[in-house]
């Protein structure tokens, strides 16, 4: 709900959010489906996924 | 008492309660109140200088930087101004000296429109920017003519610290705090110098976030953190509670205390632009013992885990703000006082004669009268009568026997 005259500069944590929303998905419906029992490092693969996402994405306009 | 040991060092895994007690969302925020710490007030005397949760000279130094940042009309700050003030309405007292906390400043400065009848608004803030804005939005009311006249406002700005009151006591009328007092330390204590600050019979209103607020997001950041680092640090600041307010306003002695909240629902697209409106307003946090690192990698589990949690349909989030509006009075002999124990003049029996049993029953003595216009005592001697002889008599019976008037009143 940011006024009309606010644009969000493009900051590389933008690109991620449009760029990897598959994996984002993923790894939330994991983590969602393993509460409340959530322990360090349960949804590493997933992680490891998006991550991968997240450096291909910033690496790639930068 | 604000405890310490209620953060865990990263490192330390925690596990959330059994499934049985609750739905997960449920109890993740069981857990993240706990461990981001509640706000509550408690002690022996009215202030607690030892409080020293939140950094003030960060606090100022992120005000200034959110004083260039703020829009001009914020959907969040205009609607709790607008409903602030709006109270100041519901008395037909004027108020000529008020004093505006900070929080949404300008907001209030802007918003006024003379209601209250207050002619001169001090604006206090400890950023220097905000008070410098504040400033610049008084010289910008070049109003003309009518405009002019009507509202004729003295405004005036000090910089200085809620928690230390540069006030005389009973030199103001009224003191206006829109979302300033969540960031103070020692909040019994503040309020406890407005309400020495006031002369008697002056107004305390108040809007503050309560314990609500952003609970997706605590929810989200505790969750994220358990799975990426496995510890949990608190990532927002405590907050007030609803239970807590009344007990704040008594304690700091003020009279006639009056507590109400709303509950606002705001949508973002994403989580990014949810933070950026909080830096926005100056609500970043400031816990001292905050940690000084987030992860780029927690931060994206939190986003990932926001959106999943509590992603609308249409990819949109919701963020929940909480605000508690107080509104206390400085004691003031012509306010009512609660009476003396035991200086009642009425007692209950009197209400057998100012409300007679005879006066509801229907003076018709139809037998063919249907159950429902039987009266109260009718009814209640039926089911007396049924009790006494053991009798199976259906719903539908018109016989009907009275025991004497007044039985069903009968008070021991």
């Amino acid at each position: 709900m940011a006024p009309a005259q606010v644009r969000p500069l493009p900051s590389p944590f933008k690109r991620v959010l449009l760029r990897c929303t598959v994996d984002m998905q993923a790894y939330g419906q994991c983590v969602t489906s393993k509460l409340p029992a959530v322990e360090l490092g349960i949804c590493e693969k997933e992680f490891r996924a998006l991550k991968t996402c997240m450096e291909r994405a910033v690496k790639n306009k930068g | 008492m604000w405890s310490r040991e209620l953060f865990c060092k990263a490192g330390k895994r925690i596990l959330l309660p059994a499934p049985g007690e609750g739905a997960p969302v449920a109890a993740a925020q069981r857990l993240a109140t706990r461990a981001a710490g509640e706000f509550s007030a408690s002690g022996d005397e009215v202030g607690d200088r030892n409080a020293d949760v939140f950094d003030r000279e960060l606090k100022s130094k992120q005000r200034d930087r959110a004083a260039w940042f703020m829009h001009e009309s914020d959907p969040i700050l205009d609607t709790v101004t607008e409903n602030l003030l709006d109270r100041l309405q519901d008395c037909k007292r004027m108020f000529p000296t008020a004093l505006n906390l900070g929080g949404a400043l300008d907001h209030v400065q802007r918003m006024l429109h003379g209601r209250g009848g207050i002619e001169r608004l001090i604006s206090m803030d400890t950023s220097v920017d905000m008070i410098g804005r504040s400033k610049r939005l008084a010289a910008m009311d070049g109003l003309t003519g009518e405009e002019a006249k009507r509202s004729a406002l003295e405004n005036m700005q000090i910089i200085a610290d809620e928690e230390y009151l540069p006030f005389q006591a009973g030199s103001l009328d009224v003191v206006i705090s829109s979302l300033g007092l969540h960031w103070v330390n020692d909040l019994p204590g503040a309020m406890s110098q407005c309400r020495t600050a006031l002369k008697p019979d002056g107004l305390f209103l108040a809007a503050m976030f309560g314990g609500e607020t952003l609970r997706e997001l605590r929810i989200a950041c505790t969750v994220a953190q358990l799975e990426r680092e496995g510890g949990v640090s608190p990532r927002i600041s405590p907050l007030a509670q609803v239970r807590d307010a009344g007990n704040l306003l008594t304690r700091a002695g003020f009279a006639l205390p009056t507590v109400d909240v709303d509950e606002y629902t705001v949508r973002y697209p994403s989580a990014m632009e949810l933070i950026e409106h909080l830096r926005s307003m100056g609500e970043v946090n400031a816990v001292r013992q905050r940690s000084l690192v987030m992860s780029r990698d927690t931060a994206l589990a939190t986003a990932s885990i926001y959106q999943s949690m509590f992603g609308e349909s249409d990819g949109t989030i919701p963020a929940t703000f909480q605000v508690i509006y107080m509104a206390g009075w400085s004691p003031d002999i012509s306010q009512k006082q609660p009476k003396r124990r035991g200086s009642a003049t009425v007692s209950f029996k009197d209400l057998q004669t100012a409300f007679p049993p005879d006066a509801f029953s229907k003076t018709s003595d139809d037998p063919k009268s249907t159950s429902t216009t039987k009266s109260i005592t009718e009814l209640a001697s039926e089911s007396k009568e049924r009790e006494r002889t053991g009798q199976n008599e259906s719903e539908e019976t018109s016989g009907t026997t009275r025991l004497p008037s007044g039985s069903w009143f009968k008070l021991d």
